[in-house]
Formats: structure tokens, sequence, C-alpha cells
């Protein structure tokens, strides 16, 4: 009987400004990608966020391009979600088509000739040996 | 859902029917039988109450088509179960209203659905749709990461670690945590908690606020420290303490107006109150000084007062 790979969980923190790229998850039908977004002091209040719909990951072990497939908690341009305050946050996840469960090095890449304020994260290495193994759970009746 | 004392003697009328050799357990045979006890009822109430007999008091009653008979499947089910009585009763209904109040969970729906059933099966059960509550605890709005109630308490029991985000307010920033949890605790109207930290290594305490996503992690459970989870549960007013502190004794000088208030509601367990001749007090407490210890002192003003330890006293927030 074939075993199915678990899923697999890298907890991370690599930033670019005032985003921080924070766990990446890897499951049979997605890859998951959790950022946190503290609003800068250098920006004015009224600043705002939001993410192309063309953002992509890149893996070191394939061409393929693997695209966005959803989105949690941000909004896709030209929409904007707008911060009133200097000390707001948010939490938000990426989805993507789902990258291959092996030692890879990868990117994600918001514009390809990206400015200032694209979201791109370069050369993030997912070894299979850094990973934790997600756990599949159910309640248990009565709890 | 309550059932009221009038649906309830209709339940036993249809438990009677549905036993009944000598008759056809028909909806028609049950309107006759409530008629005999002097109670009026349509068969479409009927046919509702064996619906909420299934649903409340999962009673097994199956119906054949083509007889037009109802029958239970299994002979066993009792719908008596256990009776209780009046007080036994009223202390269920009060005990109910505190857990629609604390257990806003998955959790507190299936004990409040348990209990509601046992009370069902009460003859003493009242009417309740148009009782004012006796019993009122503050309520507030739920709060963010509530939801994740059911999880973590999940995972204290099974002893699943976790993978999670954490957001500081203080420092404002975001941070993946693996964590290993052990208790979930409510202070002040607020959802903390505690366990190990594989990301520190070291025993933490987290609001439920600030986490977002947590995982469940296929991984060995590592245990909390002891002594750790006692200064968390017992030895501390609040849930984060003051950096670098150990359980001490800390003296705080209070007005009278005070000295009444925290004679009557001690703020810790450990709390002793020397009266002065004047009214005046001194308040001595055992524990380890916490964030939340300092903003309660504060709160009171002028009338209460830290004296000891010097530390303590001068302590900013």
């Amino acid at each position: 009987m074939k075993t199915i790979p678990p899923s697999l969980i890298w907890h991370l923190d690599t930033r670019k400004d005032s985003l921080q790229m924070l766990r990446i998850i890897l499951f049979d039908n997605s890859t998951r990608i959790d950022f946190g977004y503290q609003m800068d002091l250098k920006y004015d209040v009224g600043w705002w966020i939001n993410i192309f719909q063309e953002t992509h990951l890149i893996s070191s072990v394939t061409e393929q391009k693997f695209l966005l497939d959803d989105y949690d908690n941000i909004v896709i341009a030209p929409e904007k979600q707008i911060y009133a305050t200097k000390s707001d946050w948010e939490f938000f996840t990426l989805f993507f088509e789902p990258l291959p469960k092996v030692d890879q090095v990868i990117c994600m890449i918001e514009a390809e000739n990206p400015d200032q304020n694209n979201f791109n994260f370069y050369n993030i290495p997912l070894n299979l040996s850094d990973a934790l193994k997600l756990r599949e759970y159910r309640r248990p009746y009565g709890l | 859902m309550p059932i009221t004392k009038n649906a309830f003697k209709r339940f036993v009328i249809i438990d009677q029917v549905l036993r009944d050799k000598q008759h056809p357990p028909t909806l028609k045979r049950m309107q006759e039988v409530c008629g005999v006890q002097k109670i009026e009822v349509s068969l479409e109430t009927l046919s509702k109450d064996i619906r909420d007999m299934r649903k409340i008091v999962e009673a097994p009653i199956k119906f054949n088509p083509s007889t037009q008979k109802y029958y239970y499947s299994d002979d066993q089910f009792s719908l008596r179960g256990v009776r209780l009585t009046t007080e036994e009763t009223k202390v269920l209904q009060e005990s109910l209203t505190l857990i629609r109040c604390l257990l806003k969970t998955e959790l507190g729906n299936k004990l409040r659905h348990a209990m509601e059933k046992v009370l069902s099966n009460s003859f003493e059960a009242e009417m309740q749709t148009t009782r004012i509550p006796i019993l009122k605890t503050m309520e507030p709005p739920e709060s963010r990461g509530y939801d994740h109630m059911d999880m973590l308490l999940d995972a204290c029991k099974e002893r699943i670690p976790v993978s999670f985000i954490h957001y500081s307010y203080t420092k404002e920033v975001f941070n993946s945590v693996l964590f290993h949890p052990c208790v979930v605790r409510e202070f002040d109207n607020r959802w903390y908690i505690f366990g190990f930290s594989e990301t520190h290594q070291a025993a933490r305490c987290f609001g439920l606020d600030r986490i977002y996503a947590p995982k469940f992690v296929d991984k060995f459970f590592r245990n909390t420290e002891a002594a750790s989870l006692e200064n968390f549960l017992d030895h501390m007013y609040g849930v984060y303490p003051l950096p670098e502190s150990v359980k001490e004794e800390v003296m705080l000088h209070s007005s009278t107006f005070v000295t009444k208030m925290l004679n009557a509601n001690p703020i810790h367990a450990s709390q002793k109150v020397t009266k002065h001749r004047n009214g005046t007090g001194k308040i001595s407490l055992n524990l380890i000084p916490t964030m939340e210890l300092v903003q309660f002192i504060r709160s009171y003003g002028r009338d209460l007062k830290i004296i000891a330890p010097r530390w303590l006293a001068a302590y900013e927030m």
C-alpha cells in the first residue's frame, strides 16, 4: 500500500522591510505561506498593502511556476488594504500550487522586475531534515 | 434546547404507547391517550414531539410507513433515565447558566447539551421561556483567538505540540512558535495558554488573542517543568511575571476604603491584612510580582501603595 507523505511545516523568519515570511506548509494539494505585516514607521498614515495575482513560487528542482491559488486576509491589486495607524498589523496567508516534498530552495516572486514595494523573497531553503510534520487530528468523541 | 414540562409529559405518553403491546402504536393512539390524561394535542405536535425525542434524548424511534406504526429499534432505551429532585434540577439549571457564560466552546456546547438532556428527564423541568436569570456573570464580547480554544484544549489533553504564529503587542513583531501546551487559563476575562516553548526553550504564556493559525505537529511532546506550572497556576496574580522576578513578600499600604475592599476580596490566596487603629491597613502577599499585580495596585492610585520590595515600588511599566 502506498503511504501518503505527511504535510510538512517550516518555521521561518525571513524579512523584507516590515513584512515577515513566517511559516511554510506543504500540503498534498497546496502550499501555504503565512506572513505577518507590521505597518512601517517610515510610511505615512494611510499606507496600504496588496498582492499581485501574478505572484508565484519557483523551486530549484523544477522549471515549473507554482501559481497563486488563493489568499486570506489580504487583497489582490489593484484593491488596497489601507492601514489607519502606524501601529497596525496584519496576519495573512497565500496559497499556491503544491510544491514537491523534496529538498529545494524556493523564491516567491510578486514582480519579475520588482521595485522596492514588491514582496519578492529569494533563496529560501526548504530542507526536509528541518521540517516538522503536520499531525492530522480528529476530535475524540466526548471531549 | 430546553424541554417544557408539558412536552415532557407528552414524551412519557409517547413512550408508554410505544411499549404498549395491546394497542397499535400510531399517532392517533398517542392522541387518544393524551386525551384520557386531559392533554389536548394535535397530530402535528405529536409528530414534532417524536422528532424532538429523537434529537434531544436520542430516542431510537423508527416509523414503519406500510403499517403507519412507530416502534423502538432498541428496546433497552429508557426515557426516564435518572430522576432528579427539585433541588438537583435547580442546581443543574443554574450551572447551565454558568456554562453558557463561561464555556462558549464546542466542549461547552456538548456539556450544555448533555446537561439539558439530563434535565429533560426530570418531571421538575420548568418553563424557561419567560424566566429572568437569577445568576448572571460578566459576558464580554468574544475576543480574537477564542476560536482556537477547542483546539488548544485538545492539544493540552492529548499532549500534542502546536505550531502557531504569535504577534507581540509590545515588540510589534511576529514569531513562529513551536509550543507544547499544558494548560489553558482565564484571567480577567482573557484567555491564555501556558506550556513549554521549544522556540524560546523555556516555559511561556501566550494570550489567545495574539495567536494565529495553530496547527498540530507530529512530534514528541515535552512536559513543562512542574515548578513552572505551579508558579503559573498558584503563585501569581495574573499571567505575566515581571522580568527576573521570583516568589517574594510584597507589602502594600492601603487606605481605609481599600483595606475594607481587600479584606472582602483578597488579591491572592497568600494575602494577610493587618489593620491599623486608624482603619488603614498593611497588606502582605507572598507571590511572584506580575504586570497585572502592578496594574491592579496602581489602579487604586493613592489608596494602595507598594511599600516593599523597593524595586517593585519603583518599577516602571
